[in-house]
Order: structure tokens, then sequence, then C-alpha cells
């Protein structure tokens, strides 16, 4: 390990305050994105040893003692437990990361520890993307490598060499590097982990249960719950983009709670849609920690290669009782328009159940009523239902209100402004009120549609919840209660319209409906455009990077007849790789074509001219003396060859201080005495 | 200065008679700075190359004739207590010449071989703790017999070293011995010659050859050559890092009698075998290779660059 060592014979190598600067600058700029994820006081910490050490170096204090690190190690972890109550998973380690490795300056020395830290600061960098993916993630990430390889290569380097020759060695090492990282990338085999290896993510995504406040954490969540792709055909309208997640079958009146159905059996699921239009979805979904993957209403077989089955209720459910953790890509297809038309006894008493209905305000129970006059049928009072929300000046807002101990009747009666959830669940009490079988489903509702990539981004704040009633003679049928709180909204023209969600003017403060005001318009849709197109380059990106997953590549090998070589593959290919790389490497390294080469190949191709006209070459022989023999074989070239051989000494033996110039002429030369000797011999013979 | 040259070789070559090659190697080495071997049965010309050599060049010249009872001090002098004057005073021997001929070099006993060759080496002689500088140019041309005859005292190869090159003259061939017979008296003929060059010109010529171009091509021919020589030979055997120089300065020499102010292969090829043929050892112990064929094979083996 001599390489480590930090002695050279007894004196230590120390490094210099430079290199110290250019570690710390490395150390901050791949700290960077993790701001945002490590605690503040951590970060404090961080800058303040960094401008610790800097201050040591520029005044040649000593490094602090053992005792003071350890002190400080001792309280990061502290720190990191208190905030983080564990310290594992990729939060906490991420924290104890940075903090170590500003304690670990500390101790800064000699080469050996900055290896060390070169080598913990690549892996720091690369923490980024334990977060996030994205592709400007990607490049910062790689720009943070570079950086590091730089500074480790100009380690290596003499002092004299300039940082120049150094970033364009890396550039080189770089671009040498990748196609064996693109071979790893292509046929490393791929963990068949289907579900992800869970790193402490926050289970972002739907809640379980519907409640009042249950959305109240997506409704300014802007992180992408999945993208639609359409396989080239035009997307569907915006009233259609019902993305069904879970169906919610059971209420619970105590407290005001709706919960998933119980697994009732629902047979022949496919074949008892009726009427409706087949749509074909390629969606790759983040992970949300839950069982149920997305669909438009409603999915009609099994998908994501039979792992998630079709259930009762058109969910759509992984069969393992695992939760996703990893971000997948399937393709289903779903009938729009359509209505289920089975209602079994079973479901229409569990549509129709509310456990402890004794519980519900006597106000709302007369309100049910009132909806359903005697002799009514379910259709009228659904409608009714729904007129009573558009003419009291029910309104819509997504700001978490405290709706006491009651909920229900305090949406209905007193607020009479709600987000989805409690449109959908008082909604869906009354109809069971009203003895018309109701359930609830959640999942997301519209979506930005992407005109560019002909995809559309459905977001954490696009969650809605709405709720299917069964009419009879047309099966179950969804009704949004939602859209009576913003009658104008309730039909966007556009896919790309905004939702529900995030529409009313009056939610966003005075500042910005001023800016939106000055802003002209010309920049709006500059801006627009920008986004999309930059959404379509991410998109590109996930796709063909990102979701390559251990389904993708068993396709790809299958597309090549390779499947059941996937190991001894990866093994060819990578040691293929390797060896032209260093092979590369090493020819790089030697072939530095000099002008001294391109003359030894002059004269090369000189001989095997002669070659041929069959005066052969005797290795041992000089340049005059085996012109001198040639000439005289070949005699009518005697003068070409002659004055080539003249040149040709003269350029190698001689005192040349610019080579290159006289290249050019010489291989004019070289051209005379292949004309010369293409001539038949006679013709020069007098 | 190439027609000097010219005129010089051929007047040597109106003596000595059919050996031009020989000649030109001898004109080679004395602009090297080098010291030559000649080494032949007695009457082939021997003394008279270098007397008509040395006539040529206007260089003065000693003849010392190597005996079994030479003494170093008959080559380098001498103190002797002059009365008159009360004090020792040093008498100069044959060596204080610009070219000295050492007949006969391997007569003499180690000791007498010795003194000669350290002056050769030093180009000084030190004698009672005074230092006596040999004139410049300072030039010798021993002769030696062939080892195989009886009463010689074989130099050490770490003396042959010395020398820059060995030649031998061979006997001439018809024609050249047809024309000695008809052109009378060598020795008339010599005394006759006049001097072509001025020392003058000889030192600015040595200095010139110096300044010879060799280029890293040739550099590394001559590296390739000295490595070649010690592949494949019993412990010490192949060429010392002196022969490397030697060859070097010798082609430089050759290459400005060629009139070229740069090295080429052939020039290093030219010298090889005069240069490489006496410090290969190999004559006199094994007969059916000596130096020279030695030299020959080697240059074959080794790429010109």
């Amino acid at each position: 390990m001599s390489w480590l060592c930090d002695t050279h014979g007894d004196q230590i190598v120390r490094v210099t305050p430079a290199q110290v600067y250019r570690l710390l600058v490395c150390f901050v700029i791949s700290v960077l994105p993790q701001l945002a994820n490590i605690p503040v006081w951590l970060a404090v910490t961080t800058g303040v040893l960094i401008l610790w050490r800097v201050q040591i170096e520029m005044q040649g204090h000593p490094l602090p003692s053992n005792i003071v690190k350890l002190l400080l190690g001792f309280a990061l972890f502290l720190g990191v437990y208190v905030e983080k109550q564990t310290l594992a998973g990729k939060d906490a380690g991420t924290a104890l990361m940075v903090g170590l490795i500003a304690i670990k300056f500390l101790e800064l020395r000699g080469r050996r520890d900055y290896m060390v830290l070169t080598f913990v600061l690549y892996f720091m960098g690369m923490t980024a993307l334990l977060f996030e993916q994205s592709m400007s993630v990607f490049v910062y990430v790689i720009i943070v490598c570079s950086l590091l390889t730089v500074n480790l290569v100009g380690l290596h380097l003499p002092a004299s060499e300039a940082t120049q020759s150094a970033s364009f060695f890396t550039l080189r090492m770089l671009l040498q590097s990748l196609p064996l990282a693109v071979i790893l990338f292509l046929f490393f085999p791929r963990m068949d982990a289907t579900l992800g290896l869970n790193l402490g993510g926050e289970s972002t995504g739907l809640p379980r249960s519907i409640r009042a406040g249950s959305f109240d954490s997506l409704t300014e969540n802007n992180a992408m719950a999945f993208r639609a792709d359409f396989a080239g055909n035009p997307p569907p309208q915006s009233p259609d983009l019902y993305w069904r997640g879970f169906v919610l079958g059971n209420y619970n009146a105590a407290t005001n709670e709706w919960t998933e159905s119980q697994y009732l059996m629902e047979a022949n699921l496919s074949r008892n849609l009726q009427g409706g239009q087949v749509v074909e979805q390629h969606i790759t979904l983040r992970p949300h920690a839950k069982r149920w993957l997305f669909a438009l209403d409603y999915p009609i077989d099994d998908t994501w290669n039979g792992q998630a089955e079709l259930r009762s209720g058109y969910v759509l459910q992984i069969s393992r009782s695992e939760e996703l953790r990893r971000k997948i890509q399937y393709v289903v297809y779903s009938s729009i328009g359509s209505h289920p038309t089975t209602l079994s006894p079973a479901m229409e008493k569990s549509s129709l159940l509310i456990t402890g209905e004794d519980q519900i305000n006597r106000k709302v129970k007369d309100l049910a009523r009132s909806l359903r006059p005697p002799g009514a049928t379910d259709m009228q009072a659904v409608t009714n239902a729904l007129a009573y929300f558009r003419s009291n000046n029910f309104s819509y807002t997504t700001k978490a209100e405290n709706y006491g101990s009651d909920p229900l009747y305090e949406f209905l009666f007193v607020k009479r402004r709600g987000f989805c959830e409690h449109y959908a669940s008082a909604f869906g009490v009354l109809m069971r009120l009203a003895k018309v079988p109701t359930r609830l489903v959640a999942g997301y509702q519209g979506g930005e549609y992407n005109p560019y990539g002909n995809f559309i981004v459905v977001r954490q704040l696009n969650a809605h919840a709405w709720a299917e009633v069964f009419i009879k003679g047309v099966g179950w049928t969804r009704i949004d209660p939602t859209t009576m709180a913003a009658p104008s909204d309730a039909s966007p023209a556009s896919p790309n319209a905004a939702t529900p969600n995030n529409k009313p003017e009056t939610r966003q403060p005075i500042l910005s409906r001023f800016e939106n005001k000055l802003t002209p318009d010309w920049i709006k849709r500059l801006s627009t455009e920008c986004r999309y197109r930059w959404q379509l380059v991410e998109e590109i990106w996930d796709y063909w990077i990102l979701s390559y997953n251990p389904e993708f590549q068993a396709e790809l090998l299958k597309k090549f007849r390779l499947q059941s070589f996937a190991w001894e593959l990866f093994i060819l290919s990578t040691a293929t790789a390797f060896i032209a790389t260093v092979v590369m490497v090493a020819r790089s390294l030697r072939w530095k074509v000099t002008p001294e080469d391109q003359l030894q190949q002059i004269y090369n191709e000189f001989c095997a001219t002669l070659e041929e006209a069959g005066v052969v070459r005797q290795d041992w022989e000089g340049p005059a003396k085996y012109a001198a023999r040639a000439a005289k074989v070949l005699d009518h070239a005697a003068q070409p060859i002659k004055k080539f051989s003249r040149d040709y000494a003269f350029l190698r033996y001689g005192r040349i201080r610019h080579l290159e110039p006289a290249l050019e002429p010489l291989r004019e030369k070289l051209v005379l005495v292949r004309e010369a000797l293409a001539q038949p011999e006679t013709k020069t013979q007098p | 200065m190439k027609s000097l040259l010219d005129q010089t070789l051929a007047q040597i070559n109106s003596v000595i008679l059919g050996k031009e090659q020989v000649v030109r190697l001898t004109l080679c080495c004395i602009l090297a700075r080098g010291h030559l071997l000649i080494e032949d049965v007695p009457g082939v010309g021997k003394t008279t190359l270098a007397q008509a050599l040395a006539k040529s060049l206007g260089l003065t010249m000693r003849r010392v004739q190597f005996t079994s009872d030479l003494l170093p001090a008959d080559i380098i002098g001498n103190s002797i207590f002059d009365r008159s004057e009360q004090k020792f005073v040093f008498h100069a021997g044959p060596i204080f010449a610009q070219m000295v001929l050492a007949d006969e070099v391997n007569r003499a006993s180690p000791k007498a071989q010795s003194a000669l060759l350290e002056a050769m080496e030093e180009r000084q002689v030190t004698i009672d703790g005074t230092t006596h500088p040999l004139p410049a140019p300072f030039f010798v041309i021993a002769t030696q017999n062939p080892l195989n005859q009886v009463g010689t005292y074989p130099l050490p190869e770490s003396q042959l070293d010395r020398f820059l090159m060995r030649l031998e003259l061979g006997f001439p061939d018809r024609d050249a011995e047809r024309g000695m017979l008809m052109g009378g008296d060598r020795h008339d003929q010599v005394k006759d010659l006049k001097p072509v060059l001025t020392i003058e010109h000889l030192l600015h010529w040595q200095q010139h050859a110096r300044e010879i171009h060799v280029s890293e091509p040739i550099i590394n021919y001559v590296l390739d050559l000295l490595e070649a020589s010690r592949r494949n030979q019993p412990a010490g055997g192949g060429l010392s890092p002196r022969a490397g120089m030697a060859l070097q300065r010798c082609a430089q020499a050759w290459a400005l009698m060629e009139g070229r102010q740069m090295v080429y292969p052939e020039d290093v090829q030219a010298v090889a075998s005069a240069v490489m043929a006496h410090r290969l050892g190999g004559f006199g112990s094994d007969g059916s290779s000596d130096g020279a064929t030695i030299a020959e094979r080697l240059i074959k083996s080794v790429p010109a660059r």
C-alpha cells in the first residue's frame, strides 16, 4: 500500500494549503444538494468547521486534538439521533456523513487522509441521487465527481503541471471509461428486489382512508405521482381523466371516516363493463408505499406482468402483500366512459352500510330524507344532492381547517367549504342515508398534459376523491360532487387546464396576483413552453435511463434471445469492455503521433514502394546506402530515389527544428518516386 | 575543405598504393583525435604510411622502436643532473612530438607499453613531480606484429581500448604492388612530399568534427550496437562505454570527411569495424572469428535507425 504512505523515505509528505482548499471546495459543492435534507444546525456546524479548517491552514495553527474530534463526533451522533430518532436510513445516514466528513477535515494532514477524504467525497456527491434522480441532479453529480477527479489527478501530477492538463486528463479518462459504464448499465444484472429497497423515503401519496383533513398534506405537494403515456394516441378529454386508485366502501359514522371495503368477490370484472372506449396507457408510477396502481376508470385487466391484479371494485392491486417502494412501469387498458353493471346482494348491503348510524347528526339525517322524498328514484336523489351543494353557496378551498368534533355537520351546515374529501365524504353519507348504494373512490383527477411528449403528468396535488353510485339500469356511475362547488371548472376545455384543487383565485396571495397581471403574456407562454420542453427532456431521461429496471432489462435481453445467459453475458461483455478500455488507455498513453513518427511512416512507405519494385531493404542498411543500391538497380527512377532519400536522411539525422512543414514536400517526392517507378523502364532509358 | 582533404588523401595514396580505405580511416582517426593501432606483418608499409601522413599534415614526427629492453624513460625522457647549472634538467623523450610512431609496440615489456599508453591517454607526462604537456595535436600510431609471432607481449584488452582504431593494412593487390615496384624507392618519395595541410587546419577540423550533429536516432543506433555486443557475451565481454564514445567520435569525423554536417548510420558503419574489432577481442584466441568478423556480424544484426 505504498501509494497510501504519508512518508517519502523519512520525510512526511504533507498536503499543501492549496490542496486543502481545493478539497474543501469540493466538499462544499458535494454537500450543496443535501442542504435541504440535513438539519439546519448541522449545516451551520459544518460551515463553522470548514471555516475553522481554513483558519488553521492560513495561520498555521496545529490541528485540534483527538479529544476535541471525539467530542465533536459524539455530539454529532447525539444530535442526529435526537433529530431523526434513528441513526439508520438515508436521512440520518447523510446527516452523519456530512458531519463526519467535516470533522475528518480537522485531521487532514498527509496524503493518506487526503485520499480517504477524496473517496468519501465521491460517495458524498453521489448521495444526492438517493434523494432525487432527475437529470439535473445527475449532471450535478457528474460535475462533482469530475471536480474530485481533477483534484485527484492534480494531486498526482508534478506541481508544475497546470490544472488545465489535469482537467484534460480527467476528461479523457471519463470518456475512456464511458463504454465500460454503458456495458455495466445495460448488462449488470438488476437486483430483483421487485418492490425496491426501502431507504426510508417519505411515504407520499394518497391516504389510506378518507376523513376530514386527510388530503391536507397533498394540496400543496407538487411532487409527481405518475406519468401516463398514450402509445401515440391522443389522450382522453379532461372529464374522463379520473385515475382510479382504490375504493372506500366502509363508512364509520363515529369517526366520520371512509375506509377500504373488505374483499368481495366480483367475478368477470372486465365483461361486466358496459359501453365505453378502450384506452391504452403506459404508466410510470413513482413509489408511494401502498399496494395499489392507478389507471383511468375502469381498468379491464391485470397488469404489470401479472404482478398486479384487478380486484373487486376495479382496483388494481399488487398481488404480493408488499408495498411499492420503487418506480415501476406498466401498461394498462381502461374502458373509459363505461359503467360496471354488477351489484350483488352482498355488495348492495355493504354499499348502504353505515357503522354507528345513530351517531350521525339529526340535521344530516333530515337533509338526507329531504333529498329523497318518498317515491323518488335513486337518480333523483343524486340530482337533489348535487343541487343542494350547488344552490347552498358551497365553495372550494384547500386550506386546512378545523371542522370540530362533528365534521360532517360542520361542513354541510356551517362552513360550507372544503376540499374534495369533504364533498365526496358528505355526498357518500347522504346517499347511503338516502338508501342509494354508494362507495367512494380515491385516486387522481386531471393532470398536466405535455403537448410535446403526448403524456400527462399527474402530481400529488391532483389527488382526488369522488363517489360512485349504483343506478339501476345503468350501473355504477361516477359522481363528482366537488365540481358542484366550482361549477365553472366542472368541464375544463383542455386536458391541461388547472384541476379543481389548485383553482380558485382567492387562494393566491395578493402579490402573486399582482405579478400575474404585470407579467406580459408572451413571457407566460414562453415559460410554459420551456417548462413543457424541460419536462419532456426529464421524462425522456426518466423513460430511458431511470426506468431501466429488471423488467426492462429482461425485455431487452429477450429481444436478442439472450435471456438465459444474463450472467454469462454480463461477465463476457464486461470483460470485453474492460479489456478494450485498458487497451485504449494504454494506446492513448503511448500513441502520440509525433512528426518524427510521421517521417518514419513516410520512409516506411518509401521502402515498401521500393520493395514492390524488387529492392528489399536489409534492416541494418542506412538510407543512403539503400538508396544507392536501389538507384543502381532501378535505373529509371534513380533520380527521384536519390532525391527522396537525401531529403529523408537530412530530415532524420540533421538538426531540424521544425520538422512538420518539411513532411509534405517529402511526401511529394515519394509520389515522384512512385510515378517514376510506374513508368515503363524502357521509356527513360535512351 | 573537402578539396583540401581529398588532396591530402590523394597525396598519401600516391605513396601507399591501393589502400584508399585504410588511409581514409587513418585520417578519420586523426580528425577524431584518437590514436591508431596498425597491426600487420612487417613490410607492408606501416611506417611509410605514418611518415607520409606526418609529412602531408605538416606534423613533426618521432619514431620509437620498441624492443624488449626498452624502458619508460626511453620513451618519455628523464631528468639528468646538469653540473653547470647545479640542478636536474628534463630531457624530453621521443614522445614529445606531434606524431609518434611506436613501432612494434608489442615487442616491449608491459612496463614500457604502459608508459606510452598513459601518455597517450592523458596527453601529458609527469616526471619528478613536474607535469609536461605534450604538443597538440598529439597523435600516436602504434604498429604491432601479429600476435602469433614469437617474442611478443600482447597488449592487454584494457590498453587496446585506448586506441581509437585498429587497422590492418594487408597485402596490396597485384596492381598496387606492380605500381610499387615500378615507382622506385618509397623513402625518397616520402621525403619529397610537401605538407598539404597546416596544423591550424587540422586543429580547426578536429574542432569541427566534434560539432557534427549526432541526432537522436544515431545515438539510439550506437546504443543498440553496444547493447547487441554485450548480449550473449561472457561476463565482461562486449563493448565498453568508451567504445561507444569512440564510435560516435569516429562517425562524426567520418561524416565531416564526407562533407556532411550530420552523422548518418552509414558513417557509423564505415568506422565500426575499425573501432570495434580490437575491443571485441576474439582475435588470436579463436582463429575462426576475429574481431573484424564479429564486428561485421554485429553491424548486420542491428537494424539501422
